[in-house]
């Protein structure tokens, strides 16, 4: 697995623990002029080989390249079979069965399989971001929500593979792509407390990948933080008024993993999901595949398709009108 | 679950049997001027209750309408929560519950749900039914996308009853309704069996081909991209190799593209020879979900090659448009200039 992070103290110990327990062999990170005590945290899990750590130095977040980086590392010095590119906020939850298990049943003929990303709302409030946090948003197909649909990669380990911009694709020999199917959840915390709402965009002013991140940094610029938080808060009234709607479904998961290895050190496999399960993240997936390759490609083919028509259809008026015109001018 | 069905016998008693065991409560049937002893098998299912059947004479094939007033039918006089448009040689099988209680997990917001379409290779005929010696699933690793092949992959789709719906050829949308399909699950397989035996293969064929050769351009058959392949039985059954054409389908071994599946076969096997119990259907487990994903994965690649298809149609179309506003441009331009010439002299 590999890690871009940057000043994320306040979840990686979680993060680290709860990925090593789901068998996780080994994650190489990169920080990123953290200041906030992360490097630390990388560093005493170095000491017991289970982390790799890089660092860099320089201003500007260069994610693709420091992501692609580490996934080649992966396959050529640690013999991955598989690696999974994770930011700090991002918690991997095979469906069924563990990660080596999941991904042993991929045939040998595809090369990746995605993630798709669980949006847990922000809960404004004091004490564990997990204990607080048990509530995700359906994802919003509006691009400029933090909680906006994605699909997150999970590839073969190759020396040649190139990962995108926000890890959503990955290129490399051999890397065939399963499309339709989710094995793995990412439970995904963007926003934690109004701090590192405010940070976390700030420091994205040099590499604004994305529009929710261009949204946000406009009403910061703006000095709109107060509207920025509103769009991305629920209080308790907002929770109860989601729930009842559907728009936000509980989901208490992550939490009692935590639980679980805070009391007992260690982890059960996931409870396989049941027909409700598969539902409910179809609905997430619904949103997800709009924005696919293919379904983008095929509306657009189908809007052309619309105007050539629309082209076609006055083509043949105006031929008609100038076949009518012609035939009484050239009456006697 | 609504069915068209024209002279289907060897496979109807399995086909109601089975969808009657899995959670279907009522099968809308128009029989086209059956005369094999299909006519039969509804009659003693109809008497039962269970079925509906609509007798349409010898004449135009118009599924497109029977489909789309069986499935208005379906909602309005029998408050269909779901219905499946099926055809007589496709068994819905639901991956874990049962039909009723996979549809009614579908969350409110969606109308349409997709199901994969799993295609059984013949085997030689030796005088067993077809459930029992089709047990050989293709497994394509690649989209064949030859139009006139039967292999073709392809979706159908289930869909709340609606009372103005309007049938699609090929069942893979509906139109009239609204319905948002849900994307990214299969919770349905079509398990189908096209081609059974030489008989039923060149019977096939010479229906198709009766129906288009009567009605072809009146608008009476829809003529979608199964018509290449079903153009293509009626001309071997005309030509009389619909023998011949069956022996080189019909496949005696396994193969690396061929999957053993027998989950049909056990699941007629399972069903009371004097009525239709209730069918369980267990969850896939982790590995057969992988194994599906993975055959499902040649969908989405049908999807670019057609995508791809409709650009280069596309393409052909500019190039008209393009020609057409040329030649205009060019006249426009020459009676400018007689104009000019006029003027001149």
């Amino acid at each position: 697995m590999t890690l871009l992070v940057r000043d994320e103290a306040d979840i990686l110990e979680h993060w680290l623990r709860y990925h090593l327990a789901r068998g996780i062999d080994v994650v190489i990170a990169t920080d990123h002029r953290s200041a906030d005590g992360t490097t630390d945290i990388l560093r005493s899990y170095q000491r017991d080989g289970r982390v790799v750590l890089l660092r860099e130095h320089g201003e500007v977040m260069q994610q693709a390249e420091w992501v692609t980086r580490m996934a080649r590392l992966a396959a050529t010095e640690h013999g991955a079979d598989w690696v999974i590119a994770s930011d700090a906020d991002e918690f991997w939850w095979p469906r069924s069965a563990s990660f080596a298990e999941l991904l042993e049943d991929v045939p040998s003929r595809f090369g990746v399989v995605r993630g798709l990303m669980r949006q847990f709302v922000f809960c404004p409030g004091e004490g564990s971001v997990f204990e607080r946090m048990t509530i995700r948003a359906r994802p919003s197909a509006d691009l400029t929500s933090p909680y906006h649909a994605q699909v997150k990669v999970v590839h073969r380990g190759v020396p040649d593979a190139s990962v995108t911009v926000g890890n959503h694709d990955v290129e490399g020999l051999g890397l065939r792509l399963i499309r339709d199917w989710f094995p793995f959840e990412v439970l995904h915390f963007p926003i934690r407390n109004e701090r590192q709402l405010v940070d976390k965009f700030r420091r994205r002013a040099s590499s604004p990948d994305g529009q929710h991140i261009v949204k946000a940094l406009d009403r910061l610029a703006r000095g709109e933080q107060e509207l920025l938080l509103a769009e991305t808060a629920f209080n308790a009234a907002a929770l109860e008024a989601g729930l009842r709607a559907g728009s936000l479904v509980r989901d208490v998961r992550l939490r009692n993993a935590l639980r679980s290895i805070a009391t007992t050190g260690s982890l059960r496999s996931p409870t396989p999901p049941n027909l409700l399960d598969d539902a409910d993240l179809a609905e997430d997936a619904t949103v997800a595949l709009q924005f696919d390759g293919a379904a983008v490609l095929a509306r657009r083919c189908a809007e052309l398709e619309h105007r050539a028509a629309v082209l076609e259809h006055r083509g043949s008026v105006r031929g008609r009108l100038a076949g009518r015109l012609s035939r009484r001018l050239s009456r006697p | 679950m609504t069915l068209i069905v024209r002279d289907e016998r060897d496979v109807v008693e399995q086909q109601l049997a089975f969808h009657l065991a899995a959670g279907v409560d009522l099968v809308l049937v128009t029989d086209h001027a059956s005369s094999d002893g299909t006519e039969e098998v509804l009659a003693r299912y109809e008497r039962e209750g269970a079925v509906h059947v609509t007798r349409e004479p010898e004449g135009p094939f118009r599924q497109r309408d029977w489909v789309t007033r069986m499935a208005r039918a379906a909602a309005v006089e029998h408050g269909a929560d779901w219905v499946i448009s099926s055809d007589a040689d496709e068994f819905w099988w639901p991956r874990g519950g049962s039909l009723k209680e996979v549809l009614g997990s579908i969350p409110g917001r969606y109308g349409l749900v997709q199901s994969f379409v799993r295609h059984f290779v013949p085997t030689p005929a030796d005088g067993r039914p077809f459930h029992e010696r089709m047990t050989l699933r293709l497994a394509a690793e690649a989209p064949i996308n030859d139009p006139r092949s039967p292999w073709r992959p392809f979706r159908k789709i289930a869909h709340r009853g609606h009372p103005r719906v309007e049938a699609v050829e090929g069942s893979h949308s509906v139109g009239g309704t609204g319905f948002v399909p849900l994307r990214g699950w299969y919770p349905l397989e079509v398990l189908h069996f096209p081609i059974r035996t030489a008989e039923q293969l060149e019977r096939k064929g010479a229906l198709w081909g009766s129906a288009v050769e009567k009605f072809y351009g009146s608008d009476e058959v829809a003529v979608g991209p199964g018509a290449a392949y079903h153009a293509l039985a009626f001309r071997d059954s005309e030509g009389g190799r619909s023998r011949a054409v069956f022996e080189q389908l019909a496949v005696t071994g396994g193969g690396r593209y061929l999957a053993e599946d027998t989950r049909l076969r056990d699941a007629l096997g399972r069903l009371a020879p004097d009525g239709p119990g209730a069918l369980e259907f267990r969850r896939p487990t982790p590995s057969e979900d992988a194994a599906f994903a993975a055959d499902a994965a040649v969908l989405g690649e049908a999807d670019l090659i057609r995508v791809r298809r409709r650009l280069d149609a596309l393409e052909r179309r500019l190039g008209g448009l393009e020609a057409a506003t040329g030649a205009r441009l060019e006249r426009g331009v020459r009676r400018l200039a007689r104009r000019a010439r006029r003027r001149g002299s």
